[in-house]
């Protein structure tokens, strides 16, 4: 009896054990598939490069949509009439006559809310990157921060030293852009905001993006300059704006908050904006604008804008 | 018993429950860890498709060993023989010279197949690089309806592999900057309107241009680079690298065509192609061959390609003096020896007596131009040497005024003879001009000027 019972509960230990033990692989095999499927099979092509929706972009944009047809398709290289963009305003007009499925631009002008009207279409935008408006000055210059108010001041014309906002005595050039371009419209929208710019002295008025990187950058006048640009557009110039190859140009904090990808995303730096998908808003839920969409703005999308040099929404 | 039994096998068990579950979180553990390393290398790999062979933006630590740090660096030719071969309508480049045959027949072979796929008639190539172990070939050609056709070719010589356009900088270089400046430059020179209209002139100044739309040229050509990284058709000179192709739809009304060029005057610092290829030993079978020593960013081609100029010098004197000479006709000096004694004596005496008048603290630019000249019906040789030093303190020489000599030679695309128009006196830098002229009959004998002019008044009267 007492050797049966023995026995016996041996044989419940052993198979409880074998329970426990298959109970154990069958944890790791779930496990490891959960998390497979998590990493890799996420990246599995969501698209042929035949089926791939008909997509416009703007200047910007374009390597933002570049990298997600890349991430989407998961192939390398494209012809130039797959990229068939043409840049935001045509882009506008394509899509409100219905020959792309989804552009990712700036926002809608009123203009082209009319024509959208017109042609009765509603447009639905939604933010897929956000971006910033930034001012940079030489590294040399002592002020690392300013509020919104100062800088508002500086180009109404109000502040025009240095000293005035807790730097050297040292007159402020500030730098302009012309009328019409990028800059200067993101500029009065986004940081004037209805405040009168001053008129800029010749000098101080250039015609690119790379007059000012270069005036403020330079040893010799640049330690008295202020520039500025979109954040996008000066980190792709430079590539990464902390490059060593950068270090003479500094981006300016603002109501002391650096602007950098966190901050941006955030909100919590002042002057920020974004890029958008704009689809027509009477594409039904399984369009292809609005799948495409709903895959921009998935976790894979934004990982994808970022790793490509945006700011994720997300 | 039984009960101590029954507690035994049940510590045993849990145990054993334990043991199992901590090595299954492990082996999971493990195993994630694993998966993340595929993953990255999914990443890894799938970025290398897309982007170019060399990734640009991170600072390497070889960036300080390639890039240049001061104008004053040296290079030397590649001692090649280079010809050009001509069938017909269709020209291609060959070299000679590398010690290893089969790399050089491998170029050779590829440079002759590039002209012949280019077509066959109206095909030229020319060799806009041969330096520091690289060569850098451009073949053009156009079809009987004015198409027009460019390839390039940039060759490392100590592979014969092809050199990517991004290892000509330093890794870190910010390309996307190059690239957008360069086009700035071209733009700039280029005024979209005819060259006679009568508003040409106001439109040539820029501050009178609208450049609204400039901001947006730079991100078409920036974001096409992006897409064609890999594919991009370059060719090398001393002077800078000129990019083909990717202003097409971007300059198309600009007389300028599709030609962008960055030059290295611009970016020293991340210019890596100086010594990025360099080798311990010598590629070559004759070290002779080629100009050696010359100051990094200057292009002597013009005195190769010329039968007229001879490069006699082109470099450092000493630490303080930056040397040039430069002979005109100089199939006259290599045709008689005398002449060439002559010269290198003249030659020799300037070099010590500036050497010696420099005094501590300044720094010189010296350049001396020798003229040869023969009038063979007067019977009389004469040498004109004309010189220019520029002289200023040390610190001025080696920050601004050398670095502005290379610019302005660069933008003149001569070597020497141009620091009269170039540069004018100002309080940092004093310039002496100099002129001496010397005659000799045929055989080489000194004469004097009354004896020049008379030998004229012969011929002439």
């Amino acid at each position: 009896m007492g050797k049966n019972q023995r026995r016996k509960g041996r044989v419940i230990w052993i198979a409880a054990g074998a329970a426990v033990f298959i109970l154990c692989i069958a944890a790791y095999v779930v496990g490891a598939k959960l998390y497979w499927n998590q990493k890799v099979a996420g990246k599995e092509p969501l698209y042929t490069r035949e089926n791939y929706p008909k997509v416009d972009a703007s200047l910007a944009t374009q390597p933002l949509t570049d990298a997600l047809r890349k991430e989407f398709t998961g192939l390398a290289e494209f012809s130039e009439e797959e990229l068939d963009y043409t840049n935001t305003h045509p882009a506008y007009l394509r899509l409100i006559r219905d020959e792309v499925d989804l552009i990712v631009v700036t926002e809608p002008s009123e203009e082209e809310l009319a024509l959208a009207r017109e042609a009765g279409v509603e447009l639905e935008v939604i933010p897929v990157v956000k971006e910033g408006f930034v001012f940079y000055v030489n590294s040399e210059n002592a002020v690392d921060s300013l509020t919104v108010e100062q800088i508002q001041k500086i180009y109404t014309g109000e502040i025009t030293n240095w000293r005035e906002v807790g730097g050297v005595d040292a007159p402020i050039r500030a730098f302009q852009r012309p009328v019409n371009s990028g800059s200067q419209t993101g500029m009065l929208s986004l940081v004037m905001k209805g405040l009168p710019l001053m008129e800029a002295p010749k000098e101080n008025l250039v015609g690119t993006m790379e007059d000012i990187i270069n005036l403020v950058s330079s040893y010799d006048n640049g330690k008295e300059a202020i520039g500025y640009s979109y954040y996008y557009y000066a980190t792709t110039m430079f590539q990464t704006i902390d490059a060593d190859v950068a270090n003479h140009i500094r981006l300016l904090a603002v109501n002391g908050v650096t602007p950098c990808n966190d901050t941006i995303r955030d909100s919590s730096y002042p002057f920020t904006t974004a890029y958008y998908i704009v689809i027509n808003k009477a594409d039904k839920e399984d369009s292809a604008a609005r799948i495409l969409a709903g895959y921009m703005l998935s976790e894979r999308g934004q990982r994808a804008a970022e790793a490509a040099g945006y700011v994720p929404v997300k | 018993m039984a009960g101590k039994s029954g507690k035994t096998a049940f510590a045993g068990f849990v145990i054993f429950t334990i043991i199992l579950v901590f090595l299954t979180a492990a082996a999971l553990f493990a195993t994630f860890w694993f998966m993340d390393k595929v993953a990255e290398g999914e990443t890894e790999a799938d970025k290398g498709k897309t982007d170019s062979a060399l990734a640009t933006g991170k600072p390497e630590a070889s960036d300080g060993i390639f890039g240049l740090k001061s104008y004053r660096e040296t290079y030397d030719e590649n001692a090649l023989s280079i010809q050009q071969i001509e069938d017909e309508d269709l020209t291609y480049v060959q070299i000679q010279g590398l010690k290893n045959k089969e790399i050089e027949e491998d170029i050779n072979g590829r440079l002759k197949a590039l002209a012949y796929g280019m077509g066959e008639k109206n095909v030229y190539s020319y060799v806009s690089g041969n330096f520091s172990n690289v060569l850098s070939v451009v073949i053009y050609g156009g079809d009987d309806f004015g198409e027009e056709k460019l390839e390039t070719f940039t060759v490392d010589l100590r592979t014969g592999k092809e050199i990517p356009f991004e290892q000509v900088f330093v890794s870190s270089a910010p390309l996307h900057m190059f690239l957008a400046n360069a086009l700035y430059e071209r733009l700039a020179w280029a005024v979209d309107i005819p060259e006679d209209s009568w508003d040409y002139d106001f439109y040539y100044d820029m501050d009178n241009r609208d450049t609204s739309e400039y901001e947006d040229k730079f991100l078409m050509l920036i974001n096409r680079y992006e897409r064609e990284k890999g594919n991009i058709r370059y060719s090398i000179s001393p002077e800078g690298v000129h990019i083909y192709g990717l202003t097409d739809g971007i300059m198309e009304n600009h007389t300028a065509g599709g030609e962008i060029m960055i030059k290295f005057l611009n970016c020293m610092e991340e210019v890596a192609v100086y010594k990025r290829f360099l080798s311990k030993e010598s590629l070559f079978e004759d070290d002779s061959l080629g100009q050696k020593n010359l100051i990094v960013m200057t292009d002597c081609s013009i005195f190769r390609e010329s039968d007229y100029y001879e490069l006699m010098s082109c470099g450092m004197l000493n630490e303080n003096i930056f040397l040039e000479e430069i002979v005109t006709n100089s199939s006259l000096k290599e045709e008689n020896k005398e002449i060439q004694k002559f010269i290198e004596r003249i030659s020799g005496e300037r070099k010590r007596a500036v050497a010696g008048e420099l005094r501590d603290g300044q720094g010189m630019i010296y350049q001396i131009r020798y003229s040869v000249d023969l009038f063979e019906d007067a019977g009389y040789y004469t040498i004109y040497v004309q010189s220019a030093k520029a002289v200023c303190d040390r610190e001025y020489f080696q920050e601004k005024a050398f670095k502005d000599y290379i610019r302005m030679k660069n933008r003149g695309g001569e070597m020497a003879g141009n620091m009269f128009y170039d540069f004018s006196s100002t309080d940092e830098l004093k310039i002496e001009n100099e002129y001496e002229a010397y005659y000799f009959d045929l055989d080489f004998q000194p004469i004097s000027e009354s004896e020049k002019e008379r030998l004229d008044e012969l011929v002439f009267y």
